[in-house]
């Protein structure tokens, strides 16, 4: 398992650079960081050779990465224009801040998926199996940012002009209460929420389906158990095996950074400062969050495959 | 997570199985109201802009912001033009991004996914990586750095989005491949001298259109949200050019003041998407080997 | 949106003069401005009032130093106009009016042809923590900017300093009162010292001070302690990538403003700023009452709050104005008749009706802007575009004077050139203003109209200027007449300068073979005829010097062969809202770059 492990993290090193390289190269090559100086010239003349000094404009793009990595490996990721401080204050709060979303959408999210993969599956074809599909399917087929701007439409004006209830906050994180945080994370986590239930549940239907159905299943049904030890105790910690994967996966996306809800609720996480960063261009910035998002997926990959193995017995990592 | 396919060797054998797959994909409800609803869009988005007197891009500020009426049945946008001619034209470009995007994703992931898992060793380490590259980077960087630079075109988006989507199906493609390329039949015709290609074209593939041909039908509906998505940030197809995506994007603030103009794209989208959700959940069915329902 | 950052900040530190107007030029259209009469309005708050004011904008500046490289932000001069105050501010008529002066600086011509001005500091001016401002402190503010290091730079961080560095003598004769000299006539001079800082909480040495000057601006804050404030609020905290809040200054020592009704401190207690980054989410923001008010870059989707009867629009016309600039090299705009086409076909009636109307109601004339130094709400404009016929959206005589330049037209309905082809021209901007795309949308279908084929072509994200006007071929090619580089890397380029109180900076981009100048525009006699303009000591008669140079650029009476290579569309202004019901009172926001919602806090009041 320990040597799985070093081998899978050592192996992923190569591509880890790879992949920052790539995303190095793209900024340079898709974006202009002295736009903003071009039009003032030659007033801010001093501006202008500030930058081009600090992002070696004057070097050629596949260069530049490599005096960034430099830097990276020794522990100095930058600093961030677009935010005025150093890189690695700004992931460190805007971190924490994403999390604060990610963490309570995710808990709720598998809950809910586990709940609904149980019924579904339980209740194959029945009315609520197919009111579940079908909310499931609309919750995939809603784009993100569309569902979010109804919900705060919904409960932030709306829902004020008929009731004079005000329950949740449309944007911002206001953290000067525990009652005012709770009501401007409701919103976004909300979103995030629905978001993932739908696929996973969705995912997660198809799973419980096939082990409900299965011989095994069938075999502890006819010793006699009862219904609900077969479902919860041995249906259901083998048809959650594939979901992990995609739960492992879903959660280094969110802590990433969504930048849709985020941006929509004008969250200060790492979503809004991707997109801020990406528009000037702030390449340590860019890359910082880079990093970061590269090294969490890492990581959850590895810890899905780890739970997939210790799960199920079949699967042998070596 | 590859679902894997029971082989399917002989030829009367695999008639008889897609005489099977289509009695189940026509006793799959949900999936005919799907490939129904799929028609009805198209042909709308591609008759209905020849049926409206109106074009596209000619604007009429005193009209600006009419509501539906009988010359303007979506009403028109913030310069008057026709909401119901660009609404069916964003809806004809959407779906010429959506389709070119699944056609270069399955062309890219299955070509890519056929050599690693032929092939082995070397290309397959290079594949393989190369996914991995793209799942470690969160594809939404990439999504954003590319399409901020060249995703202004429906073609542009297309391949940027193809770029990234085609990974799943090259490890489907590669997973089934691997499984194949050692089974009799295959070896057989290796022995009497067959080229890999004409091997895995003629012998592999086949058993893996049934799961290729459900990711298309979701990669379609990934696109058509993905381009919104993109529209909505700001990095998508630019206008004039109208997209199902940019049009939300332009009249979202209307939700609370005019909701016609932003839903009805909107509906358009989600539509669309639970469309070939349903196709797709009805070829899944229809085309899995181990399923018994009829 | 990127234009307004980056050109604004040019303009803080070009900004400058046009007093002369102040008497001659107020039209009295806005009831709330002119209140040099004292009207019964007038009040003087005492002390600082209740409640929390709170503004939602979407940009969240990277701190608080102007200058910094990539600070270049509207929002960071609105943020300090509450903070700092300097000899003039900008009235909401974007004119310069005495902001810690007593009396306009009284000038004169000395024998030499140098120029010293009379300044004399208002009685009873007040920092936030006691300490009184004087002019020795406008004098130190003066030496850290102009202190060097031991590399003869400059150490503190300023873009610009033209007009600083003419001044040969500043002495200082009270506490309130100072001599200013410059070796020769500045024009911008009134645009100098638009801040003072509070020197005497930094070392005596200036080049000690403009390090920690440098450093202090970023957090506000010296040596652990907040910077006092000579507005009326105070820097309180600021809580990244949510919201900042100031406070009210409870020993303001008052505003003189022609704009703001009270003489006293601020009337609410405090001053949140949220930075909420979706315009729909501002919108929905005003509209559940999180924020009392928001001015921001005008989009159509503001709209909705403009018909909403418990919001109030309460935008003035600015600086910025958006405008077409005219390739002179391309094949076909090298043709006057053609340029001439384009500006006679253009309909700016059309664009504004469609948007800026209805989100600005009457506040910008209905024909749009015919000037590039002057704009419509400053009482030395003259439509000089208008004037011309341009702009009337006259498709007809369009039609006539591209035939004349031996056009024909072809079986698709746009004209054809025996030799250049079909009359077809790319107009491009940065990507993703939503605003500026329908403009050029509406303008290709009135043009198609008058038979001229208009591409749209906008690069996405930063790139525009680096791959379009400001490309080394496109550079090349105008800075050499067209001899050398690609003279078809771009037609028409489509964004907005700021103008201001003092636009003789304008006249840079338009100067033989400057670096800005992208247009291609070479006339010995427009740069001689600048000069002239740049040196009148008069403001009336520089006013009118300006119009006639911008003659040389709107139209083509000066010169028939080059001019006209810019077509104003109309002045943009900053979209103000202010929530009816949870304000009782609200504040004149001068739309400038040194102004915004700040400047005329002390009239806000809550309900």
């Amino acid at each position: 398992m320990l040597t799985y492990v070093v081998r899978r993290v050592l192996t992923t090193i190569p591509i880890f650079f790879a992949a920052l390289f790539l995303v190095h190269v793209g900024v340079s090559s898709t974006t202009d960081p002295l736009a903003n100086s071009r039009l003032c010239l030659p007033r801010c003349q001093a501006g202008y050779d500030m930058l081009v000094e600090k992002y070696e404009l004057d070097k050629s793009i596949w260069q530049r990465p490599f005096t960034w990595f430099g830097h990276a490996v020794r522990g100095d990721f930058g600093f961030s224009e677009v935010l005025g401080a150093p890189v690695s204050k700004v992931l460190l709060e805007r971190g924490g801040n994403t999390a604060i979303l990610a963490v309570p959408a995710f808990l709720l999210s598998a809950l809910l998926a586990v709940l609904l993969s149980v019924y579904s599956a339980r209740k194959q074809y029945s009315r609520g199996d197919y009111v579940l599909t079908g909310f499931s399917f609309l919750g995939l087929a809603m784009p993100t940012f569309f569902f979010g701007l109804f919900l705060q439409v919904f409960f932030g004006v709306w829902f004020q002009h008929w009731t004079g209830l005000k329950p949740f906050y449309t944007s911002l994180k206001r953290d000067d209460s525990w009652l005012h945080l709770l009501q401007s994370a409701t919103l976004p986590i909300l979103t995030l929420t629905i978001v993932s239930v739908a696929a996973d549940s969705r995912f997660g239907r198809a799973s419980m389906l096939e082990v409900v159905n299965s011989d095994y299943i069938r075999t502890a049904r006819a010793k006699g158990l009862s219904e609900r030890t077969v479902i919860w105790k041995h249906a259901l910690r083998n048809a959650l095996i594939p979901l992990v994967t995609l739960w492992a996966l879903g959660f280094a996306a969110l802590l990433g950074g969504s930048v849709i809800t985020e941006t929509v609720f004008s969250w200060p996480g790492l979503g809004p400062a991707f997109i801020a960063a990406l528009s000037k261009p702030d390449l340590d910035l860019v890359m910082g969050i880079s990093i970061f998002a590269a090294t969490v997926a890492i990581v959850f990959n590895l810890v899905a495959d780890i739970l997939y193995g210790v799960l199920d017995p079949r699967i042998r990592l070596d | 997570m590859t679902e894997l396919i029971e082989p399917v060797s002989g030829h009367g054998e695999s008639r008889s199985f897609a005489r099977l797959a289509l009695a189940r994909f026509t006793s799959h409800r949900l999936a005919l109201l799907g490939a129904a609803g799929l028609i009805l869009m198209v042909l709308a988005f591609f008759t209905g802009p020849a049926l409206s007197s109106h074009d596209f891009d000619a604007v009429d500020i005193v009209n600006r912001l009419a509501g539906p009426s009988l010359s303007h049945p979506f009403g028109t946008d913030e310069i008057g033009r026709d909401l119901f001619v660009r609404t069916m034209l964003g809806g004809q470009y959407s779906i010429r991004v959506a389709v070119l995007v699944a056609f270069l994703a399955t062309a890219l992931g299955t070509v890519l996914g056929a050599l690693a898992g032929f092939f082995g060793r070397a290309t397959d380490v290079v594949v393989s990586q190369l996914i991995n590259v793209l799942l470690i980077v969160p594809s939404f960087i990439v999504l954003a750095v590319f399409a901020n630079r060249y995703g202004a075109s429906p073609t542009g988006i297309a391949v940027v989005l193809a770029t990234l989507l085609w990974t799943r199906i090259a490890r489907i493609v590669r997973g089934v491949v691997m499984q194949y390329k050692e089974q009799e039949f295959v070896l057989a015709a290796r022995a009497v001298g067959a080229r890999p290609a004409r091997i895995v074209a003629r012998h592999i593939l086949p058993n893996v259109l049934g799961s290729v041909l459900v990711e298309v039908t979701l990669l379609l509906g990934t696109a058509i949200v993905l381009e919104s998505t993109l529209s909505f940030l700001g990095l998508g197809v630019r206008p004039p050019i109208p997209t199902l995506g940019n049009l939300i994007q332009q009249s979202k603030g209307a939700i609370d003041d005019a909701p016609l103009r932003v839903l009805l794209p909107g509906f358009f989208v989600v539509f669309f998407v639970l469309c070939v959700n349903f196709l797709g959940d009805g070829l899944r069915d229809a085309l899995d080997p181990k399923s018994r329902r009829a | 949106m990127k234009h307004r950052g980056r050109i604004a900040r040019s303009a803080a530190l070009v900004v400058a003069g046009a007093f002369v107007l102040a008497s001659c030029g107020g039209s009295d259209d806005s009831a709330d401005g002119g209140t040099t009469e004292g009207t019964a309005q007038v009040t003087d708050n005492e002390t600082c009032g209740t409640g929390t004011l709170v503004w939602a904008h979407e940009q969240e500046p990277a701190d608080l130093h102007l200058d910094d490289p990539e600070n270049g932000l509207t929002i960071t001069a609105w943020i300090r106009a509450g903070l700092l105050e300097g000899f003039y501010g900008v009235s909401s008529k974007t004119e310069f009016v005495p902001e810690l002066l007593a009396k306009e600086g009284e000038m004169a011509e000395n024998a030499d042809g140098s120029v010293t001005v009379n300044y004399t500091l208002r009685d009873g001016l007040m920092w936030s923590d006691g300490t009184a401002l004087t002019a020795d402190e406008v004098k130190q503010t003066f030496d850290m900017i102009m202190a060097k290091g031991a590399d003869d730079a400059y150490i503190y961080l300023l873009g610009d300093r033209t007009g600083l560095d003419t001044i040969t003598d500043i002495t200082v004769t009270s506490p309130t009162q100072m001599s200013v000299t410059w070796s020769k006539f500045f024009a911008g001079w009134k645009a100098l010292f638009g801040e003072v800082y509070p020197m005497h909480v930094f070392s005596a040495d200036p080049a000690t001070a403009a390090a920690e000057v440098n450093e202090a601006l970023r957090t506000w804050t010296h040596n652990g302690a907040t910077l006092p404030s000579s507005g009326p609020l105070v820097f309180g905290e600021w809580n990244k990538g949510v919201s900042m809040t100031l406070t009210c200054n409870a020993g303001y020592h008052g505003s003189v403003s022609p704009d703001a009704v009270n003489r006293g401190v601020a009337q609410v207690d405090s001053v949140q700023i949220n930075f909420v980054a979706d315009t729909d989410a501002q919108i929905n923001a005003v509209k559940s009452g999180e924020a009392d008010m928001i001015m921001t870059q005008p989009q159509l989707a503001f709209e909705e709050l403009s018909s909403n009867a418990e919001i109030t629009v309460a935008s003035s016309a600015g600086p910025v104005y958006e405008h077409w600039g005219l390739n002179l090299f391309n094949k076909h705009l090298k043709k006057p008749e053609i340029r001439e086409a384009l500006a006679l076909a253009i309909n700016k009636a059309d664009v504004m009706a469609g948007l800026y109307t209805p989100l600005f109601g009457d506040i910008l004339p209905a024909t749009g802007l015919g000037n590039t130094y002057w704009m419509s709400n400053q009482g030395t404009y003259v439509d000089n575009q208008g004037d011309a016929g341009y702009g009337k959206g006259d498709v007809e005589a369009a039609k006539a004077k591209i035939e004349s330049a031996g056009y024909v037209l072809g079986a698709d309905g746009f004209y054809e050139h025996p030799a250049d082809g079909k009359l077809t021209l790319r107009v491009g901007t940065t990507g993703g203003n939503k605003l500026r795309e329908l403009q050029q949308q509406l303008l290709q279908a009135k043009f198609k109209e008058a038979g001229i084929e208009i591409v749209i072509d906008n690069p996405q994200g930063g790139a525009y200027w680096n791959e379009q006007p400001f490309n080394e071929d496109a550079l090349k090619c105008a800075g050499s007449g067209g001899k050398e580089g690609n003279c078809e890397v771009w037609d028409i380029a489509q964004f907005a300068w700021v103008g201001g109180p003092w636009p003789g900076g304008m006249s840079s981009s338009y100067r033989t073979g400057a670096g800005s100048n992208i247009y291609g525009f070479a006339n010995a006699e427009f740069d001689a005829r600048s000069d002239e303009c740049d040196a009148t000591v008069d403001d009336a008669a520089r006013a009118a010097c300006y119009n006639e140079l911008d003659l040389y650029v709107t139209t083509l009476t000066k010169d028939p062969q080059n001019g006209l290579f810019m077509i104003p569309l109309t002045q943009k202004p900053s979209f103000y809202a202010v929530s009816n019901t949870r304000l009782a009172t609200f504040g004149v926001a001068p739309d400038a770059n040194s102004a915004g919602p700040l400047a005329n806090v002390v009239d806000f009041k809550k309900n």
